[in-house]
């Protein structure tokens, strides 16, 4: 039985391509996925300036170890790898921390009682109060966590990469993964809950 | 069907989520999640977080002259290693 192959259309021998058709395959499978790295781009640095810088240089360094990457594997979480680490490294050079609102340092506890803290009683107000939570704010609130926080819930929640995906991008065992989602999105949700308190939106006295 | 408690939905609802559990693992606690007032609750409220941030993070386009500043090199350092 002749069973068509599914990867026969990217079948390439990235060994004896020349110089023009590896650059023509990679304008034609890398180029497509530059609004996504922009924007994943936009979100790590928070400046349109600085994530233009990013996403060149990423696209450059993509380009010249394009011959190591194996075709037919994940290219988008390949990009996304070589994005988040240059990012890593150009706040670092310019030694610059991004702004950050909690750290990493915070004890899992702490989060667990801000966590029950903010949840008792007030969900049905909380939520009430996600539904009518302007983007600005949203996107404020990600700028304050930690970076790595940051991408994490971008990856899964923006992107929908899997958590072996973002293991793969972020160079982090799973649990990693899953403890930053999960402290990440804590985080969030307290941010947007103090918002919410500070407008007077689910303290419960507004329609006292 | 194995029985689970509030801690266990608690460790376990982002994984659940973002559709990291195994079927039978989903079920499980899906038919706690039914029952229980407190963990719906809970359940539906990352959901949602879940579901703003994808909203807001709606991003605009790359601009046109990023992607053309990418295609230009792409194509000067293919030039300059083939003349090599």
């Amino acid at each position: 039985m002749n069973l068509p192959s599914t990867d026969a259309p990217d079948e390439v021998d990235v060994a004896t391509e020349t110089p023009q058709e590896r650059s023509a395959r990679f304008e034609r499978d890398a180029l497509p996925y530059l609004d996504q790295l922009y924007g994943a781009a936009l979100r790590m640095a928070r400046n349109p300036a600085d994530a233009e810088d990013v996403v060149q240089e990423a696209y450059a360094k993509a380009f010249a170890s394009f011959h190591q990457f194996k075709p037919g594997t994940n290219l988008k979480a390949w990009l996304y790898r070589i994005l988040t680490n240059t990012y890593i490294n150009s706040y670092r050079k310019k030694q610059r921390q991004p702004q950050e609102g909690f750290g990493e340092d915070i004890e899992d506890w702490q989060l667990a009682a801000a966590e029950k803290h903010t949840s008792t009683g007030l969900r049905s107000a909380e939520m009430d109060a996600l539904d009518r939570m302007p983007d600005s704010v949203v996107t404020d609130a990600m700028g304050q966590l930690a970076p790595d926080f940051r991408m994490a819930v971008y990856l899964a929640d923006v992107e929908g990469f899997s958590y072996k995906e973002i293991a793969e991008i972020m160079g982090t065992p799973i649990g990693t993964v899953m403890s930053r989602l999960n402290r990440g999105r804590t985080q969030l949700r307290k941010l947007l809950a103090d918002h919410a308190a500070s407008l007077g939106i689910g303290t419960g006295d507004r329609d006292a | 069907m194995r029985e689970i408690d509030c801690s266990t939905v608690e460790q376990k609802v982002h994984q659940f989520l973002d559709g990291e559990l195994t079927e039978r693992e989903a079920d499980d606690l899906r038919h706690h999640i039914d029952a229980c007032a407190h963990c719906l609750d809970e359940t539906d409220l990352i959901d949602a977080l879940k579901k703003l941030v994808k909203r807001s993070c709606a991003c605009p386009p790359a601009p046109a002259a990023l992607r053309l500043r990418i295609v230009t090199q792409i194509q000067s350092v293919t030039v300059t290693r083939f003349e090599f």
